[in-house]
């Protein structure tokens, strides 16, 4: 991939995910956005992957996590995040979708090549 | 024709904003590891001898993560070995009764059994065991000062030297973090070296080694 792929898919990036996005990883990098990919738009790129990595992939993962523990140990099957008193994200429902994403993800940082920064083991911490 | 590198970046892209990844679920989904962390202290204590139930999770574990609501309408776990009945619950408010303190919502609380009062808030003085603040967050400095602060507010005692022995602050309250802490690392050290019960445990994620060492080490 050359430096120019890169940038253009930082901008992708900018593009969906939007100002506060931007702003958010400007205040990271401590400097203007389109300047700075166009200055090194791998490190960028780097960079905001793991935003992303650490805002949704991770507390999704989470999730999945969470499922897999009460069903194993506790034969729970279901469970809610109440985010607010009425508002409560079914997450039993909706974990085939939940896989599918963070299979897309890692499907992205591998054909972008950067698994081996993202990618992690799929080790149980409940099992001894 | 797009490269297939471009079409694995489209194919992520695509589902955001659609279903549940919609910008203000992706935008609260945070509080997932809120959830992850009361996991995992339950796990601490079953991994150490204790007896952990779920409670209350008839329509599924219904985790607690925001601050207002009765906790009671939602899920938690008891931990019981000997003469030691705890519960392990999400977001709960609590207050150093004795000196009219500040009321606090912790994210994830150990507590004596039924030791939530009337009013939702238990006496930190007499019935909270610790706490941990869980933050979503690469560690920053000013996440140690805040903890400390609230550890102030409710168990003043605990910020002293040697505070580890004790048995009130056996279990240390800490700050979980999902990101590295790199810059506050010297502090978890400085607590250990002073027995202070306080911890901060980084890079708490799913399949990490680091999830395993807080499991093994908290208490």
């Amino acid at each position: 991939m050359s430096e120019r792929d890169f940038g253009k898919i930082c901008i992708k990036f900018a593009e969906k995910l939007g100002p506060a996005f931007i702003e958010r990883i400007e205040r990271r990098i401590g400097q203007d956005f389109e300047k700075a990919v166009e200055d090194k738009p791998k490190e960028i790129l780097i960079i905001i992957l793991d935003d992303i990595n650490l805002r949704f992939i991770l507390p999704l993962e989470m999730c999945l996590d969470i499922g897999a523990y009460l069903t194993e140990v506790y034969d729970i099957k279901f469970f809610d995040l109440a985010l607010s008193e009425r508002y409560h994200l079914n997450i039993g429902e909706r974990k085939g979708e939940i896989a599918k994403f963070l299979g897309s993800f890692y499907q992205m940082v591998e054909e972008l090549d950067l698994s081996e920064m993202f990618m992690r083991s799929k080790k149980s911490w409940w099992i001894e | 024709m797009s490269s297939s590198f471009e079409t694995a970046v489209d194919n992520f892209l695509t589902q955001i904003g659609q279903s549940i990844f919609r910008a203000t679920m992706l935008n609260r989904i945070w509080q997932g590891f809120m959830a992850f962390c009361m996991c995992i202290i339950a796990e601490a204590f079953r991994r150490r001898g204790y007896t952990v139930n779920p409670q209350n999770y008839a329509h599924g574990f219904l985790f607690k993560c925001f601050p207002s609501g009765d906790p009671n309408n939602y899920s938690y776990f008891t931990a019981d070995r000997g003469n030691e009945h705890y519960e392990i619950r999400l977001s709960v408010s609590a207050q150093n009764l004795m000196y009219h303190g500040l009321k606090l919502n912790l994210d994830v609380v150990v507590i004596n059994m039924n030791s939530i009062n009337q009013d939702g808030i238990v006496d930190s003085h007499n019935d909270l065991v610790a706490f941990a603040e869980c933050k979503n967050l690469r560690g920053f400095p000013e996440l140690v000062a805040t903890l400390e602060g609230m550890v102030y507010e409710l168990q003043r005692t605990r910020l002293y030297r040697d505070s580890q022995t004790n048995y009130n602050y056996r279990i240390p309250c800490c700050l979980l973090l999902s990101g590295s802490g790199l810059s506050i690392q010297h502090m978890d050290r400085r607590y250990q070296s002073k027995n202070t019960s306080l911890r901060i445990f980084e890079s708490l994620q799913p399949g990490g080694h680091a999830v395993t060492s807080f499991i093994n080490s908290w208490f």
